[in-house]
């Protein structure tokens, strides 16, 4: 009987690593694609981080190279519906350091640098709750404070989710 | 229906119509289908493709670089 595969969900970062040839992310990233091509995976691109990079380094437009990569059938454009709006919304509201300060103090101690620690911003909350809502198994990210805010938050405990394995790289 | 859809069978299709969803359930349950576009079973671009297409200025990486894009929001 087919199993559904796993629905992986990509920061920009990852797509931008990528295209910026980081031997960090490289590896990492690209090992995935033998999972995908299997169909093992699923690869989800959230709608708002298809537009963050949109020139290339020869000056033309990255949209054109962007959109075909998208249309490998084992890639999957996630829409921004009403739900992932509302639970943007709730998560810029919830991870906001004025209301809850110890996240302030936990994030700085992570290492999370002192002027992203304040709150959620609008498009990391908008990719954390488009995996959220579209029930992904991961979200790969490099970015600290999404990774911080994962690993300390978004647990089966928190009640946020209960089917998310791991938030980060 | 499978010979309808051709070389789209156990592929890639994109369906136009009315979709049906539970709540709580983010993919639709049935569909009224009112057209089938079969999709390309592969991309002319995979991964390997897009490495080194960009070049962020020196000293600035994916991450350090999306955040600038992100805290100007």
């Amino acid at each position: 009987m087919p199993t559904k595969p796993d629905l992986d969900v990509w920061d920009s970062c990852c797509l931008t690593g990528i295209l910026n040839a980081e031997k960090d992310k490289l590896p990492a990233l690209l090992s995935q694609t033998r999972r995908f091509e299997q169909g093992e995976a699923i690869l989800g691109i959230p709608i708002v981080t298809i537009s963050e990079v949109s020139t290339l380094s020869d000056g033309t437009p990255a949209q054109p190279m962007i959109e075909k990569f998208l249309q490998n059938p084992y890639v999957e454009t996630l829409l921004g519906t009403a739900e992932v709006g509302f639970l943007s919304g709730k998560l810029q509201h919830r991870f906001d350091s004025r209301r809850l300060p110890e996240m302030r103090e936990g994030a700085i101690k992570a290492g999370v640098p002192n002027n992203q620690v304040v709150r959620l911003r609008r498009a990391d909350a908008d990719v954390l709750a488009t995996a959220l809502h579209y029930k992904a198994k991961r979200l790969t990210t490099y970015d600290p404070f999404l990774i911080f805010i994962g690993e300390k938050y978004i647990t089966p405990e928190t009640g946020w989710w209960d089917s998310l394995e791991r938030l980060g790289s | 229906m499978a010979s309808e859809l051709g070389e789209g069978f156990e592929g890639n299709v994109e369906i136009t119509g009315q979709l049906r969803y539970r709540p709580d359930e983010p993919w639709p349950y049935s569909v009224d289908v009112e057209r089938i576009r079969v999709l390309p079973r592969k991309s002319d671009v995979s991964l390997k493709d897009l490495v080194g297409l960009l070049r962020l200025p020196e000293g600035q990486d994916s991450v350090s670089y999306i955040r600038s894009l992100r805290d100007a929001d």
